[in-house]
């Protein structure tokens, strides 16, 4: 009896060992200082503009490129891209005249502009291409404008 | 105590897995950047007599912009300011007024992409006057 209580002792206290060690290695990870490893203690991407040239006009669609980095410690995967939507430009072109799609999630990560990459590594960026398009009621003041399109992602790690 | 001994095992596998998996989400915001392009004018235009006395024949050398879907053709009285006009599709490059009143009229044309318009063309100018009592361009 005794035998079998030790027996029984050893795996609940391997466990606890190696469920302290999640939570420490996630505690490192997020460089917050809470015990539990949240989504709040992690650090935000940043989603930044990346490459578009002026090929858009009233029906079109287009793509666009935009980078998200990574400020976290330890590699992570962009799950899903909200869709967007222009404001108002140059006093006429009214809000909403440009939108991007939403990526759709994939939890296994999105796919990066290389076609290949999905992982973006501890402190690094990684491009993802979205397509945009410009509504066919586009009003004469938004030739030669620069939009530019709110964005949120989701975000897990690797 | 077999099964308690599978149970605590369970337990601790578990544990570990829930807690890694609410470990690692977080969010990102920021903006994408687009950009518009434009409509190119068109080329050269040039002015002549039509055939019906007093209207005058336009002809212009087609814009470069490939999705262009038509030409505005606008004239007035005045240099630069057009009051009148009409439209026709993208792959016309010329154009007959109607019958024309006494007087010098003022032509330009640009071309079209839904509401966009390109830049004028270069002006052109020919004069209706009366001959014989009838309006004839010159």
């Amino acid at each position: 009896m005794c035998r079998l209580k030790k027996l029984l002792l050893v795996p609940l206290v391997v466990g606890g060992l190696f469920a302290t060690g999640i939570a420490f290695a996630a505690w490192t990870s997020s460089g917050s200082g809470t015990a539990a490893p949240k989504s709040t203690t992690s650090i935000n991407s940043t989603i930044s503009p990346g490459t578009s040239s002026a090929d858009l006009y009233p029906g079109a669609s287009s793509t666009v490129t935009v980078t998200v980095n990574n400020p976290n410690p330890y590699p992570i995967v962009v799950t899903s891209i909200s869709s967007g939507s222009s404001a108002l430009v140059n006093t006429s072109c009214t809000a909403g005249t440009v939108t991007t799609d939403a990526v759709p999630n994939d939890s296994s990560g999105l796919l990066q502009s290389d076609g290949s990459t999905r992982t973006i590594s501890a402190s690094g960026t990684g491009t993802y291409t979205l397509t945009t398009h410009m509504s066919s009621s586009a009003v004469d003041a938004c030739k030669s404008q620069t939009f530019s399109v709110s964005l949120t992602a989701t975000i897990a790690s690797a | 105590m077999r099964r308690a001994l599978t149970l605590a095992l369970a337990v601790v596998a578990l544990v570990p897995a829930a807690r890694a998996d609410a470990a690692w989400t977080a969010a990102g915001s920021g903006s994408a950047r687009a950009s518009a392009t434009t409509v190119a004018p068109t080329g050269t235009l040039t002015s002549s007599c039509g055939t019906l006395q007093a209207s005058v024949k336009l002809t212009w050398t087609a814009t470069s912009t490939p999705w262009a879907d038509g030409y505005e053709i606008r004239w007035g009285t005045s240099s630069g300011s057009y009051t009148s006009s009409a439209t026709t599709s993208s792959t016309s490059t010329s154009f007959t007024s109607p019958a024309l009143a006494l007087g010098t009229y003022y032509f330009a044309v640009r071309a079209t992409k839904g509401n966009w318009r390109s830049a004028n063309s270069n002006e052109v100018s020919r004069t209706i006057v009366s001959v014989l009592g009838v309006g004839t361009c010159v």
